[in-house]
């Protein structure tokens, strides 16, 4: 999370007076993130911003809830992730529509310890067609929806929320032993899905 | 991995992402199973920048929930100013009933209407009251005018 907690107090204490330059402003810094979020945790679905207006809507009408000691970012998390908790359970389907991937193939790995060329990261400068990194990302992201959705949502918002371990014991609700032994085991799932990409066949035709 | 890797170091490595903290990286370097596991938990983090960018929000999105807030607080009015209706028609009923001193019982309140009943989510936030105060303002009128009414007429 990268707003401090008191830019966004005091601007949320307007909106608990009906303030609505000061609700757009929240948005407006939020919106990303929101839509990110679920966009990754929920799923790639053409209606994440309509849920992200849930979300939104939700903020405004539990707004009085809100208590100053508390992070506004942290609670707007926390709406955010039983909101899509609620969403996944309702429509049931959303782990089940995306192809099984296997957990059980052997940790793949090239001379350099990491899983495969095409898997390094930008910084590398490793190149690739589109396509590749098409393929690459689609996989990644069935990794993260193979994953429970307790796993799932800590490492979504480690990884891309950069939320910090007392952060997500917060959001969670949980505590932060509980969440680094979230976060470790989401990892090994995710390592164990991702290793087929470098499997010798994926390296051949990476080399071709 | 086939070895399992010295517990003291697997917390940092999951903490720090793709970046071990140095204490970590020298220990790796003598521990075999620790090091393997650094990778793979680096490789890991690595990977996991791959996922590609979720979409960018569109425009009008800030619109789209205010346009959502006012359409959610004219319905609320509409079903809060129904809600009272029936309540004063009710208290009126009653009211009237007694100053007649009329020994049957008189009219039972009217049932909420089946809208009401199929909306009641909207009133766990009894917010509407708060904005309701012209018509308990006129519903107050309207209650005094009729018992005046009757009042005048001698209570028939």
């Amino acid at each position: 999370m990268s707003e401090a907690p008191d830019r966004d107090t005091p601007l949320f204490l307007r909106v608990q007076q009906g303030d609505r330059a000061a609700f757009d402003e929240l948005m407006r810094r939020y919106e990303a993130k929101v839509v990110g979020l679920i966009h990754r945790y929920v799923g790639p679905r053409g209606d994440a911003e309509d849920l992200a207006q849930d979300v939104f809507l939700k903020v405004f009408r539990a707004r009085r809830t809100f208590e100053p000691r508390a992070r506004f970012s942290t609670w707007l998390y926390r709406i955010t992730v039983n909101l899509c908790l609620n969403d996944i359970r309702a429509r049931g389907a959303a782990r089940r529509a995306l192809p099984s991937v296997s957990h059980s193939a052997p940790v793949g790995r090239d001379g350099e310890g990491t899983l495969a060329p095409a898997m390094r990261d930008a910084r590398s400068g490793a190149p690739g067609d589109d396509a590749a990194r098409e393929e690459e990302g689609a996989e990644v992201r069935r990794a993260i929806a193979e994953l429970p959705e307790a796993q799932r949502i800590a490492l979504v918002l480690n990884r891309y929320e950069d939320m910090s371990y007392e952060d997500l014991a917060e959001v969670l609700d949980l505590t932060v032993p509980a969440v680094k032994s979230l976060l470790f085991r989401a990892r090994e799932n995710v390592r164990k899905t991702l290793a087929p990409l470098a499997s010798p066949e994926r390296l051949r035709e990476a080399a071709r | 991995m086939t070895t399992v890797p010295c517990p003291t170091f697997r917390d940092a490595w999951v903490e720090r992402g793709a970046t071990a903290p140095p204490e970590a990286i020298a220990h790796a370097a003598s521990c075999a199973a620790c090091r393997e596991a650094l990778h793979a938990h680096e490789a890991t983090w690595v990977a996991l920048g791959r996922s590609p960018a979720p979409p960018r929000v569109s425009d009008g999105f800030r619109d789209r929930v205010f346009a959502r807030l006012e359409a959610e607080r004219a319905r609320r009015r509409r079903f809060g100013f129904a809600a009272l209706a029936v309540a004063a028609a009710a208290a009126i009923l009653v009211a009237v009933a007694l100053r007649r001193g009329d020994e049957t019982p008189g009219p039972s309140p009217a049932a909420p209407p089946a809208e009401l009943l199929a909306n009641l989510d909207f009133y766990e936030n009894l917010e509407f009251l708060e904005e309701s105060g012209e018509e308990l303002d006129w519903i107050a009128a309207m209650t005094t005018e009729l018992e005046e009414s009757d009042a005048d007429s001698g209570g028939e």
